[in-house]
């Protein structure tokens, strides 16, 4: 099997593009407050221990992804366990973005549209991005990124005759109690999602540290959350923060240059919906590897249509309802702590113990 | 090679038919396009009776004008009426194009918050819409009277609104604006009003200065000139006139000012259990017109005119918010907004009872007025014996 390779520069832009994905959509919202912006910082600086982590842990065992590394740590059974519970992650994550697109979809642009046909076609097309490989989803994101990137920017630019700079204020009404709540939601979704890019790290050409190139990552991604958040607050206040769907999409809409540009959400849409697929795309690439180590298969690429389709059923059993999807978003926090925090973790903690006494050849 | 070729080619065709556009398609022949809506509420009955105003698409053949035509309908609430409409029209209302809301006295007495919901949960309105109060008796003749800059009324009064820089004689507030003073603590929302007049014996509508509001309820109106000061104080002055009287002397006379740029600082005190409220403005004016020969363009004619001008923008805008505080006991200048912004120690403790400091709010105003040009003229026209 051919080894496949990415370069430093498409990883990064794989996992901004990943961060980004769907959190315009459904990031955050269900308690933004005013000092939503400090929480961004919070939560970048939470999510640093969390990076280490995944840095010690692949630094330990060099040329490997985290499924390989867990079978080494923990063993023939509990370790294809364990993988078993990772590729169930990222299968539901998997389908949490597609419903999460579809959901957008719906809400903002095609009321009567099904669902079913917008998952689909996103499905297919991530079926055809995963056949291509790894290497075709790092050149597409480090095509797609500048776009997007430049797309968020203009708008945020466009915006800029709506600004209200007294909706900041007053910073820390409240203490920093709903801060660090806020910081935790955001830290979990979607920062602590970094987690599945450990999983294709054994991809990565130049072995840099995966600390600095994840930190790196976090950086650019919390930087642009940022951005648009200040954005969405200086544009919307904060009443109409806490009372709309998708705040993003709302503040582009408003843009109006003289009577000019006006209406322009729709190029909004895209970037969400370009990114989003990004995400569905990783996703999908990483449920594939993970059955195809479960099942020792030889290629994960036979796997990926199956489990697209399935992925796109399960999106549309999953919520019943756009409340639910939102009310998910609370729980996910809790959902999320075992696959981002504790069992990296162990398996950390459970690899130093067992080098240390002497029961783990680490290669060089 | 050639096999695969074909197929794709076969492909690319078929898709072409099968992925023509949506689910469900709208032909824009098919939708009737809504540029503005009048919502009245019938007494009797309790009913919303809606008169939506949509473009009429029959005259572009032509080319040249668009016309507008008028559906109106009932109906229990204002989705039920607007999806009652359909029965009248034959076609479903498409509307994101509407720019216009106007809402008859009682609809806006008995609460907005129905209205506001449609706009804020509906996906084909924007959020940038204007909403109107109707001073007259009916939102729906706001909507049947001449026109002059275009055919079609609601946009008429659109442009009106975005024409007011210079005027600043209404609010402008736009629906998001407006959701966020409702929703916010310590400020009161405001809207626009329209009226009737006569324009060449024809009755025309024109804006009618501020409809005021007491939480989502209508409280009052703000006439036209008292609206101006209103905007002082909420520092959203881009343009204007002051007219300074000057009654006393010898010889009686109007000056009036241009107001070329404005800015506002409100600043709570707050020292011994007393809370108290300055407001500082800056404004440069230019003189616009006078209708004397006295010289107000010399440095001493200057001074006086400035001292007079300052003291009239002082008198005023102590006078609106005392109506304010008596007349409508509401906050639509965001006093107590500006003091949870600066103060939020003092608002954590007096938040709760804004109801009852504000009406007794003291208020120190304090306004300074540069002139910074008096047009071309170097001296006022001299009157010869």
């Amino acid at each position: 099997m051919n080894k496949e390779i990415i370069s430093t520069r498409q990883y990064i832009s794989m996992i901004v593009m990943f961060i980004v994905g769907t959190t315009f959509v459904v990031g955050g919202q269900h308690k933004i407050k005013q000092d939503a912006w400090i929480a961004i910082l919070v939560a970048l600086i939470m999510s640093l221990p969390l990076i280490f982590i995944y840095g010690r842990l692949l630094r330990l065992f060099p040329n490997k992804n985290l499924f390989d590394i867990f079978e080494k740590v923990f063993g023939k059974v509990v370790g294809k366990i364990t993988i078993l519970i990772y590729t169930f992650y990222f299968f539901h994550l998997g389908s949490l973005v597609i419903r999460n697109i579809t959901e957008f979809v719906q809400v903002v642009s095609f009321p009567e549209t099904p669902q079913f046909f917008v998952a689909l076609f996103l499905g297919i097309l991530s079926i055809y991005m995963v056949k291509s490989g790894t290497e075709v989803l790092g050149r597409w994101t480090e095509f797609f990124l500048p776009f997007i990137l430049f797309v968020l920017m203009v708008t945020i630019l466009l915006s800029g005759t709506k600004f209200n700079f007294s909706n900041l204020q007053p910073i820390l009404y409240n203490g920093w109690k709903p801060v660090i709540s806020n910081a935790f939601s955001i830290f979990f979704f979607p920062l602590g999602e970094i987690v599945i890019f450990t999983f294709l790290f054994d991809s990565l050409k130049s072995k840099n540290s995966a600390f600095k190139i994840y930190l790196l990552s976090l950086v650019i991604s919390s930087a642009i959350i940022l951005i648009v958040y200040i954005r969405n607050i200086l544009v919307l206040g904060i009443p109409n923060l806490s009372q709309i769907y998708f705040p993003a999409y709302y503040s582009v809409s408003l843009i109006n240059i003289g009577e000019f540009i006006q209406r322009i959400e729709i190029i909004i849409s895209i970037v969400f919906m370009l990114s989003g697929f990004a995400k569905i795309s990783v996703c999908l690439l990483t449920t594939s590897i993970g059955v195809s180590k479960l099942f020792k298969l030889p290629d994960y690429k036979q796997i990926c249509a199956p489990i697209s389709f399935l992925m796109i059923n399960l999106s549309i059993i999953i919520y019943s309802s756009t409340m639910e999807m939102f009310e998910w978003l609370e729980i996910y926090e809790y959902y999320a702590l075992p696959f981002q925090i504790v069992l990296p973790l162990i398996a950390l903690i459970t690899a130093r113990i067992r080098i240390w006494s002497g029961n783990l050849k680490v290669e060089s | 090679m050639n096999k695969s070729f074909i197929l794709l080619f076969v492909i690319i065709i078929t898709s072409t038919f099968l992925l023509t556009g949506c689910w469900n398609y709208n032909e824009v022949e098919k939708l009737a396009i809504v540029s503005g809506v009048a919502i009245d509420k019938n007494e009797k009955d309790n009913k919303f009776e809606l008169t939506a105003e949509v473009i009429d698409l029959k005259s572009t053949q032509v080319g040249g004008r668009f016309n507008s035509q008028r559906i109106q309908s009932d109906g229990d609430t204002i989705l039920d009426a607007i999806r009652n409409m359909i029965k009248i029209s034959a076609k479903k209302l498409y509307w994101s194009h509407a720019t216009t809301f106007i809402l008859s006295e009682n609809v806006a007495k008995e609460g907005i918050l129905p209205v506001l919901d449609f706009i804020a949960r509906d996906k084909e309105p924007r959020l940038s819409i204007n909403i109107f109060v109707s001073k007259e008796k009916t939102a729906a003749e706001l909507l049947s009277q001449q026109s002059i800059s275009t055919e079609i009324r609601s946009f008429e009064m659109d442009y009106m609104l975005l024409a007011n820089d210079s005027l600043s004689k209404v609010p402008e507030v736009q629906v998001y604006e407006f959701m966020n003073d409702l929703s916010n603590q310590g400020i009161s929302p405001v809207l626009p009003t329209l009226e009737i007049t006569l324009n060449e014996g024809k009755r025309t509508a024109e804006l009618g200065g501020t409809a005021v509001f007491k939480k989502d309820k209508l409280a009052g109106f703000l006439t036209l000139e008292d609206t101006k000061f209103l905007l002082f104080v909420k520092d959203k002055i881009k343009g204007g006139l002051l007219i300074v009287n000057d009654k006393e002397g010898e010889s009686p006379h109007v000056v009036t000012l241009e107001i070329f740029k404005n800015k506002t600082k409100i600043i709570p005190n707050y020292s011994n259990g007393q809370l108290s409220i300055d407001i500082r403005t800056r404004t440069d004016v230019s003189i616009a017109e006078e209708d004397t020969t006295k010289n107000y363009i010399d440095e001493k004619g200057r001074a006086e005119l400035r001292k007079k001008a300052e003291k009239y923008l002082e008198r005023n805008i102590e006078r609106v918010i005392k109506q304010a505080q008596q007349e409508f006991d509401s906050d639509i200048f965001g006093f107590g907004n500006t003091i949870m912004r600066k103060r939020p120690d003092l608002w954590k403790e007096i938040g709760k009872q804004w109801g009852s400091i504000f009406p007794e709010l003291k208020i120190n105003v304090d306004a300074d007025i540069h002139i910074k040009s008096s047009g071309h003229i170097l001296k006022p026209i001299q009157v010869g014996d």
